[in-house]
């Protein structure tokens, strides 16, 4: 899970490398022939579900800068595939990063597209990956893990030309403010020391003119050249200061160093320091179609999952520890609780055992003795009404009082219903919120009469209604009266019958009323 | 990218095992969570109870006060028959003593069936049930006074507490007034009221 197969393809061999928590394990070459390919078989059946990292060190390659509209996720790849589709019709391994945005005008996105011309290098080593199944987690081009190897060598400069010595030939990538801009690679002929050293003055002098031509640097820019693994001296030994340079020089032992290599084998394998770079980070893109590295997506999708099923199961058994210890210091603080309850209670104890004996507490005694001083308190009887009706029949002879109804109710709106007035007393009475607000209910009384000695005299007999109405009203107990009955009812509503000979005859209906009394609430506590 | 079943195979072992990691997980937490709510409930009813404790302890003396006021008051409520059980027997003695001390024409009473009961005006019933049971009450009447003369002697027989609930008074055909024979006829609904305790075993000190 944490071991890394760093591989680096040249035209001629392969370098492969096992690292493991960034450290170079073992490395091995194979031979570009069908026995370094049978090897490579053998080499990667050991090294199963290891991600398999690739570098192609290959003459042709592409670099470009291509500005387009600035868009950003889908949109943005859909258009980058469209874009490499167009640039590089036929080329398999093919790539596009990003390099900042333009400064003017739409501001458009500026993106250096990349691709290996000739896959040749590679293609070989691929089709074993591929049909062993081994995990390939993406295919870089040398220059494109330069940039870390910059980055981790700390160098700044605006123009900066990277000049590496690999096994199959010098390479020179250049770098525009830290981004890497275009790289070209030469075949080292066959030359002793001395001759080297010339032909890299010429092979820069063909990089500088070429930068010139491309109006990536001008004529007057003064290069800063970094010279890793060229040998020590040559710089010196060149006056490249004089030729318009300005040269930094890194020697086996120091990018061993800086490394964490064996300068013994980064002589062997110059490769070695790129392959260390890419151990330690991985580039943003990199050149290998999705459908290469589908097993590698396959092998951390699973990686992933196994991963949230650790964090998942840890999370849980922390959080279930968390618990039931807060579980534990709550149980604790209980028991302690517990333990004061019962001091307390054996407290209470002695202090209660002078009090009277009783089931009920003193609270609970208290509350029935004053529920049945309420209840006591609305003990009502009919005398007010009885008094009321009595003082102002006595001014009103005429009048003879055949029935009076008294009821405690709770609703003002009640009606002298004779079947209501027995079964109302059957039922429960309802907490309505027609009660009034002090607590009482109302009293009110349904009087029944007739005028005495009626002779037909319907004035007269309304008139002596009204004089009792206008009696009863004085009085302060009360609320109100209301005339439910006429002795004749005159309303145009209802039909009105009778007849002159009446009083002649003797015939006389009698001449009844009815009143509703409401008398004004006494307060209760 | 589209994932064949070939892939499906290979990420099947681990989706089995994260689902199951999953639910393992979740039951762990929600017991040790639900454990943890059911010690810290624990703890909140014991800290009440603590409090309680405290409390009663503190207020002690309060307590022995109210008791000494109160208790004399509560089972003089008893013997009244206000608390416990109708006493329907002693009621109706009481009407019939009413009926001889006043020498009314008789008394006809029916009393229901007994029930729960909730006045239509507030009342704390504490622990207690309330309950009533309807009287209704027919006596014929010399004069109009004695229904009240029933009532309040009625009431001031220091019996359970209870409540007219109506009262109907007619003039009887034919009566005639200032003779000694019944001029009116009336009736009344009475609710008795009585309240019955709590079961409880333990006697408090």
């Amino acid at each position: 899970m944490f071991s890394k197969l760093i591989l680096c393809a040249s035209p001629t061999r392969l370098i492969a490398g096992r690292w493991r928590f960034g450290k170079c394990l073992s490395c091995k070459v194979f031979a570009h022939d069908q026995a370094g390919f049978d090897a490579f078989r053998l080499y990667l059946l050991e090294q199963a579900h290891t991600p398999i990292y690739l570098i192609a060190d290959a003459v042709d390659e592409d670099y470009r800068i291509e500005t387009v509209p600035h868009t950003f996720g889908a949109a943005r790849s859909e258009l980058l595939a469209r874009k490499l589709g167009q640039i590089y019709r036929n080329i398999q391994y093919r790539t596009a990063q990003f390099v900042g945005r333009e400064q003017e005008k739409r501001k458009d996105d500026r993106f250096l597209f990349m691709a290996l011309n000739n896959a040749d290098c590679i293609t070989p080593w691929i089709s074993l990956i591929e049909e062993l199944q081994a995990p390939l987690a993406g295919i870089y081009l040398l220059p494109m893990v330069s940039q870390i190897v910059l980055d981790r060598l700390k160098i700044k400069a605006p123009d900066l030309l990277l000049t590496v010595r690999q096994s199959n030939g010098l390479r020179q990538t250049y770098f525009q403010n830290g981004k890497l801009r275009i790289s070209r690679m030469t075949q080292l002929p066959s030359m002793d020391d001395s001759k080297l050293t010339e032909f890299f003055l010429n092979e820069t002098e063909k990089t500088r003119l070429y930068l010139i031509s491309q109006r990536l640097i001008g004529r007057e820019t003064r290069l800063k050249l970094l010279l890793a693994g060229m040998g020590d001296g040559i710089s010196r030994h060149l006056d490249l200061e004089r030729q318009g340079f300005e040269s930094v020089e890194l020697g086996i032992e120091e990018i061993a160093k800086r490394f964490g290599l064996q300068p013994a084998a980064l002589e062997q394998f110059h490769e070695l320091m790129h392959m260390q770079a890419l151990a330690s980070r991985v580039p943003s893109v990199n050149l290998a179609p999705t459908t290469q590295t589908k097993t590698y997506f396959i092998l951390s999708l699973r990686n992933a999952i196994n991963l949230g099923s650790l964090v998942v199961l840890a999370s849980g058994i922390i959080l279930s520890a968390y618990y039931l210890l807060q579980t534990d210091d709550l149980n604790s603080q209980r028991a302690l609780a517990q333990r004061q309850t019962t001091q307390q209670e054996i407290l209470y104890g002695e202090v209660a055992k002078n009090f009277p004996k009783t089931t009920f507490s003193g609270d609970e005694l208290k509350t029935a003795v004053e529920m049945a001083q309420k209840l006591t308190g609305h003990i009502t009887t009919p005398q007010r009404l009885m008094l009321v009706v009595s003082t102002a029949l006595d001014r009103a002879p005429e009048i003879q009082l055949n029935r009076l109804r008294w009821e405690l109710t709770d609703d003002i709106d009640v009606k002298d219903d004779e079947k209501q007035a027995q079964s109302s007393a059957k039922a429960v009475a309802q907490p309505t919120a027609k009660m009034a607000g002090n607590g009482s209910l109302y009293e009110i009384g349904f009087v029944d009469g007739e005028i005495r000695n009626f002779v037909g005299d319907y004035h007269a007999a309304m008139e002596s209604v009204t004089r009792l109405v206008a009696q009863l009203k004085k009085d302060k107990t009360i609320d109100q009266v209301v005339v439910v009955q006429q002795p004749v009812n005159t309303s145009s509503l209802s039909s009105l019958q009778g007849s002159t000979l009446d009083g002649q005859a003797q015939q006389l209906p009698a001449a009844l009323f009815k009143l509703k009394v409401v008398l004004k609430q006494e307060a209760h506590s | 990218m589209k994932l064949t079943a070939h892939d499906w195979k290979i990420l099947r072992l681990p989706l089995g095992i994260f689902g199951t990691v999953m639910i393992l997980a979740t039951l762990m937490t929600g017991f040790a969570s639900k454990t943890q709510t059911e010690a810290f409930q624990a703890l909140q009813t014991q800290n009440g109870q603590l409090n309680q404790a405290r409390q009663r302890y503190l207020a002690s003396d309060a307590e022995r006060e109210a008791i000494v006021k109160y208790l004399p008051l509560y089972q003089q409520l008893i013997q009244q028959g206000f608390i416990g059980e109708e006493r329907r027997l002693e009621w109706i003695d009481e009407l019939r003593t009413i009926n001889q001390q006043h020498k009314l024409f008789g008394i006809t009473y029916s009393i229901g069936a007994q029930e729960a009961y909730k006045p239509p005006f507030s009342v704390n019933t504490g622990p207690f049930t309330l309950h009533r049971s309807v009287m209704e009450i027919d006596l014929a009447l010399l004069h109009e006074y004695d229904l009240l003369t029933m009532l309040n002697t009625l009431a001031a027989s220091r019996h359970a507490p209870f409540m007219v609930r109506n009262c109907v008074m007619t003039r009887l055909a034919g009566g005639v007034k200032n003779k000694f024979v019944p001029y009116l006829n009336s009736s009344c609904a009475i609710d008795w009221l009585t309240i019955s305790e709590p079961q409880r075993t333990e006697v408090k000190p």
